[in-house]
């Protein structure tokens, strides 16, 4: 039971940082990017092809793989999101963008690298011991990086000028303009830091799990899962989405305990409608 | 011959999927991403019923699966309905998700197996033998689902959804009952996707879960992004030329392996450049001119 | 020239009575013990400062928002708890601050939206009651649209109308309900002049045809002494005034709670 626990936490840690990316992203600009996982095939790959076949040494590529995140959801939102947000398109679009995306990302690595699984490291990582439980050294990075993520996150988001003009876009982004913050500025901001909050998972598990074209997919699967259960209606929400990615990964874990694992995919999004269904809803006030 | 047929029939099938997906998102303006599940929903439990009936009740299959999809989707609506836009969209994501689950891992679904051995499309006595009765048939049926929606589209339900869609608290303000009329668009639109989905299994004879999944719900917002979202008639161009696509694909000589990547490709490009180009997709939105009426005759005196 | 569908049936009296209406909103009150009589067939005008809460007393009206205590008394029942559809078939109808057209809809749809959308889902499976209906309201919908002056524009989109355009069409939507009593909630915000003149007009029409009761909640004084029988003052929430409109227009100390200054004598509306 400990090791599905410790299996449910690593995974929900990915789970987190998904959900932050996805949440922050809907919270600033009101979208929900699908378009992420394909980011995150992008990384993993990056990752893979520099230290495979360029040879690399494996913290240069990591460097790299995590800088080809923000760096490549940055150009995607200047050359195909910016103008659909700065119209305010309805989100049927937005979504459908984010799709176009995932799958031009998807089929493009797809036809350059071929389908079938990759693996980065071929060899076993170090392990450590801690208070009587065996980690691997990338699990254990994962866990230290959620949580200087989330500190650093909570600290830029109260602390700084472009955390305050974050948190007002996200409020209301008319007022926010009103008052000089330069909207296309902040959403290349927050979209740069999705790109490297999904840049993270996205090497952390490519390490040592093999990897797919499609293997965003999956996980992003789960953020969504996450972001809804956290439910976070006014603020940031980085510790709300966190921690529902945390919840929702240990209970993923532990459901293996009576369910079998073709059925994982289903226990997020049960979980998700559960929520949903039980969530009450303010009766009758609404703003008009 | 017979093959480019079957693609047209694939089309007109297509085309009831799409149209069903118009009516909840270019009417109702409902974002909903389990059109698929609808779809598969319709198609197994017709399919298995049929299994249990004689050829000529094929027809009662049919309906089940449109009931049953029906029914599915209340019980959807119940949680999906009462959240808007964004999360109405993620409820609906999770049910294709749960469903295509489900559909793998149920034994009596047959798993990735799917269901084989369907008995071919049969209307009573008369069993569809051949393709070009087959392309007829189906698009007779397109034709009829097309009556149908024209009719709902144009009625005065069909207005306060148009409007419903644009400022829902506005409609609600002129007295419409806002729910009872984006479930029945929602109710009404899954039923007609499980229709689809029963005349797709009968024409298929063979059903699997790769057909309706998440990959298929997208392939429907394709289509109807694509040929007009706002517009009956463009779901149906829509399809013709999204379900063409592969073909013409494999016919410049893109090597088999590939051709799926490419396909998904096209399509992501297709929706980007639609999106950027013509947002409304190949037919526009359709605007019903209402004329002046006659002047009406003097009223006789003493009448008020 | 007025425009109705049937003549007023008789029935138990539309006075509206506000009984001790109070919410709050995260702690700020938005209006607090309002009581107020509206007489049938009456024009009374609501004015006050901003923030007053106006706004918030038709959203109890209507159904948009629910009251933390007190009544809306109308026609024998008590409304709050009711939902806007049900408000509505009740007999009140409301507009809204801004314009909230349908923009894809056509300026003769907006209208017949009007008349139409609460049985819309009723006359679904009834093809000659809606052919019927329809036919009906097209017919009124173009009277009402020849007052309005927007004949021309009937089967464009409303979208494409000026502001002060689809301001009438908003009011023309209002008159195609046939309600016996009418919000309207700021109806001349951002209108030029010869637009509020013709907006008099159309709100006296309403009035005068078959005794609707009208409310207005507005900022515009002339207008508001040009229209109004009677007026509520409100400030911080609570109703501080009601009377006849010249005797609430000449008060000093209400016109300092509005705008801090003693006016000078007025010009002849």
């Amino acid at each position: 039971m400990i090791d599905l626990l410790l299996f449910g936490l690593i995974w929900g840690v990915s789970i987190s940082f998904i959900a932050v990316a996805l949440g922050t992203t809907w919270r600033v600009v009101g979208m929900l990017d699908f378009g992420l996982a394909g980011v995150y095939a992008v990384v993993a790959y990056t990752l893979l092809y520099v230290y495979e076949r360029l040879q690399w040494p494996i913290w240069a590529a990591i460097a790299l793989a995590l800088l080809a995140g923000p760096v490549l959801q940055g150009a995607i939102y200047q050359l195909l999101y910016r103008r659909f947000l700065e119209k305010q398109k309805p989100l049927a679009v937005l979504v459908l963008l984010g799709l176009a995306v995932l799958y031009l990302c998807e089929n493009a690595i797809a036809l350059g690298f071929g389908s079938a699984g990759q693996l980065v490291l071929t060899e076993r990582t170090p392990r450590l011991q801690f208070v009587g439980i065996d980690l691997s050294l990338i699990d254990a990075a994962s866990i230290a990086s959620l949580c200087g993520v989330v500190v650093v996150l909570q600290l830029l988001f109260r602390f700084t000028g472009i955390g305050l003009a974050l948190r007002g876009t996200a409020s209301n982004a008319v007022l926010a303009s009103v008052f000089g913050v330069q909207l296309s500025r902040v959403r290349l901001a927050i979209f740069a830091m999705a790109g490297f909050l999904i840049a993270v998972p996205a090497v952390l598990s490519s390490l040592y799990e093999p990897m797919t074209p499609s293997g965003g997919f999956t996980p992003l699967l789960f953020g969504f899962a996450a972001l809804v259960v956290a439910s976070v209606r006014t603020g940031m929400g980085v510790v709300a989405h966190a921690l529902a990615g945390i919840g929702l990964g240990l209970i993923t874990g532990l459901s293996l305990l009576i369910v079998p694992s073709q059925w994982q995919l289903a226990i997020p999004f049960g979980v998700m409608l559960l929520v949903t269904a039980v969530r009450k809803n303010r009766p009758v006030q609404r703003s008009v | 011959m017979n093959f480019y047929l079957g693609i047209l029939s694939y089309a007109g099938i297509y085309g009831m999927l799409a149209m069903s997906f118009t009516l909840v998102h270019g009417t109702a303006g409902m974002f909903t991403i389990a059109h698929a599940a609808f779809f598969g929903l319709g198609a197994y439990a017709s399919a298995m019923l049929d299994k249990l009936l004689p050829p000529e009740l094929m027809v009662l299959g049919m309906a089940f699966g449109t009931l049953f999809a029906a029914a599915c989707a209340v019980a959807v609506a119940a949680i999906a309905l009462r959240e808007r836009g964004q999360y109405l969209m993620l409820v609906t994501f999770s049910v294709q998700i749960i469903f295509s689950v489900a559909l793998l891992n149920l034994a009596f679904t047959g798993g990735d197996n799917g269901v084989g051995e369907v008995a071919p499309l049969q209307l009573g006595p008369w069993r569809v033998k051949g393709q070009i009765a087959a392309v007829l048939v189906v698009w007779a049926l397109a034709g009829g689902m097309f009556v149908l929606l024209r009719y709902v589209e144009r009625s005065n339900l069909g207005r306060a959804l148009r409007a419903i869609r644009e400022d829902e608290y506005a409609v609600e303000a002129l007295g419409a009952d806002v729910f009872a009329a984006k479930l029945f668009a929602f109710v009404v639109s899954a039923a007609l996707a499980g229709f689809a989905g029963a005349v797709f299994a009968h024409y298929s004879s063979y059903i699997n879960p790769a057909s309706f999944s998440f990959e298929a719900a997208i392939l429907v917002v394709t289509i109807s992004v694509l040929g007009g979202q706002y517009s009956l008639s463009g779901a149906l161009v829509g399809a013709v030329i999204v379900i063409w696509l592969p073909q013409l694909i494999g016919f410049i000589g893109i090597a088999s392996e590939k051709v799926a990547a490419v396909t998904q490709l096209i399509y992501a490009a297709i929706i980007i450049a639609v999106l950027f180009l013509r947002p409304s997709g190949i037919v526009g939105e359709s605007i019903r001119r209402f004329p002046k009426p006659p002047a009406a005759s003097p009223k006789p005196p003493g009448v008020s | 020239m007025t425009v109705s569908a049937t003549p007023k049936p008789p029935g138990p009296p539309d006075d509206i009575s506000l009984i001790d209406l109070s919410k709050s909103f995260g702690g700020v009150a938005a209006v607090r013990d309002c009581t107020v009589e509206i007489a049938a067939g009456s024009v009374t005008g609501i004015v006050g400062p901003n923030g007053a809460g106006k706004s918030t007393i038709f959203n109890l009206m209507t159904g948009f928002v629910a009251p933390d205590t007190g009544k809306v008394m109308f026609r024998g029942r008590d409304l709050v708890g009711s939902s806007p559809a049900e408000i509505f078939r009740a007999g009140i109808v409301r507009s809204f601050q801004g314009v909230r057209t349908l923009t894809r809809l056509t300026v003769i749809e907006n209208l017949l939206l009007g008349a139409t959308a609460a049985t819309a889902l009723a006359t679904a499976f009834r093809p000659h009651r809606n052919r019927s209906e329809l036919q009906a309201a097209v017919a009124r919908a173009w009277s009402v649209l020849a007052e309005l002056g927007l004949e021309a524009a009937a089967n464009r989109l409303a979208g494409d109308l000026s502001y002060a355009e689809q301001k009438l069409l908003s009011i023309g939507r209002l008159i195609m309900t046939d309600a016996p009593v009418v919000l309207l909630d700021e109806p001349l915000g951002g209108l030029d002049s010869n637009t509020i003149d013709q907006f008099i007009e159309r709100v006296r029409d309403l009035v005068l045809s078959h005794g609707r009761t009208v409310c207005i909640v507005e900022h515009n004084l002339n207008a508001v002494r040009r229209i109004a029988d009677r007026v509520v003052f409100m400030a911080e929430g609570t109703v501080k005034a009601v009377g006849p409109t010249a005797e609430i227009m000449q008060r000093e100390d209400l016109a300092r709670l509005y705008l801090g200054v003693v006016p000078e004598a007025e010009d002849a509306a």
